[in-house]
């Protein structure tokens, strides 16, 4: 198998992986609320991070473009986590 | 911008350095991000009104479920892979292989229409609606226009899928990377609402 192939294979299995520790782990009630909140959220970003740089392939995407991704994901993440540790 | 066949080739000259590619063309991403501006405003209200009336929020949260909107993101996560799949064997001339990728990932999206449907479905059911509440209000506008998204989003892919079948190794992938970059939006979106809704407690 071609090794760009192999790679969003890796990625998607991540981005699974991560779905089911954040749904049925982290946000289930045998887990401290506030530090699994956390956790799904940060653990949400980093998704969001993994499809803009291998699938939507910002990764090699001119600078201004990639930036704009990289702020969208800081300003979501810090006003959803800043609201959530008021 | 040009548009150019062989700059999603991963093959470049000896010793240059890759130039940067933005797939497809500028103006699905000034969408792209525009459309994202808004979710984003929308995610920062849901929490604020969240921090208003953190018992109802929660109380209402615990009506929902984390399986269906857990089954769903996978389902989008498969969808969006397959598209990446659909699209690298176009630019590397397995051609063939296009139609099953997008077709494939045309089908996620059905499913998860599908799954959608049902689980609003149950909540009607159980008398819950757009005028139940605040938190209900925020769940079915934001679910709400997602899935306009992913019902739209479907009918790209599934078009695309359509048209693969006709494609030659080196034909261009721009229309193609276009529709992805759509289809990975409405993805990336939903890895968004789904803990947002579903899992902040």
């Amino acid at each position: 198998m071609e090794s760009a192939v192999k790679s969003v294979i890796a990625v998607w299995l991540l981005l699974m992986l991560s779905t089911a520790a954040s749904t049925w782990w982290f946000a289930q009630p045998t887990f401290s609320p506030v530090l699994g909140t956390l956790a799904v959220m940060v653990i949400a970003a980093v998704k969001v991070g993994l499809v803009m740089s291998h699938f939507m392939e910002l990764r090699g995407a001119p600078r201004p473009w990639q930036m704009a991704g990289v702020i969208w994901v800081i300003a979501a993440a810090g006003t959803v986590m800043g609201i959530y540790l008021m | 911008m040009t548009v150019n066949t062989e700059a999603g080739l991963s093959t470049s000259p000896a010793g240059s350095k890759r130039e940067r590619h933005l797939p497809g063309v500028e103006g699905v991403w000034v969408f792209v991000y525009a459309d994202m501006a808004v979710f984003a405003l929308m995610f920062g209200c849901f929490m604020w009104d969240r921090h208003q009336a953190p018992e109802l929020f929660e109380s209402s949260r615990q009506a929902l479920s984390l399986n269906f909107g857990g089954v769903n993101t996978l389902i989008l996560l498969t969808s969006s892979m397959l598209v990446v799949l659909g699209v690298d064997a176009l630019k590397a001339g397995r051609t063939h292989l296009a139609p099953g990728f997008f077709g494939s990932a045309a089908a996620c999206g059905v499913a998860f229409i599908v799954s959608k449907i049902l689980e609003y479905g149950y909540k009607f059911d159980a008398g819950i609606g757009l005028t139940s509440n605040a938190f209900f209000q925020y769940y079915f506008i934001m679910t709400g226009l997602h899935l306009g998204h992913v019902a739209v989003g479907t009918i790209i892919i599934a078009v695309l899928a359509a048209k693969s079948r006709s494609e030659r190794p080196g034909c261009s992938v721009a229309l193609y990377e276009g529709g992805a970059t759509y289809w990975h939006m409405v993805d990336l979106l939903w890895v968004c609402i789904f803990p947002l809704l579903y899992l902040v407690r």
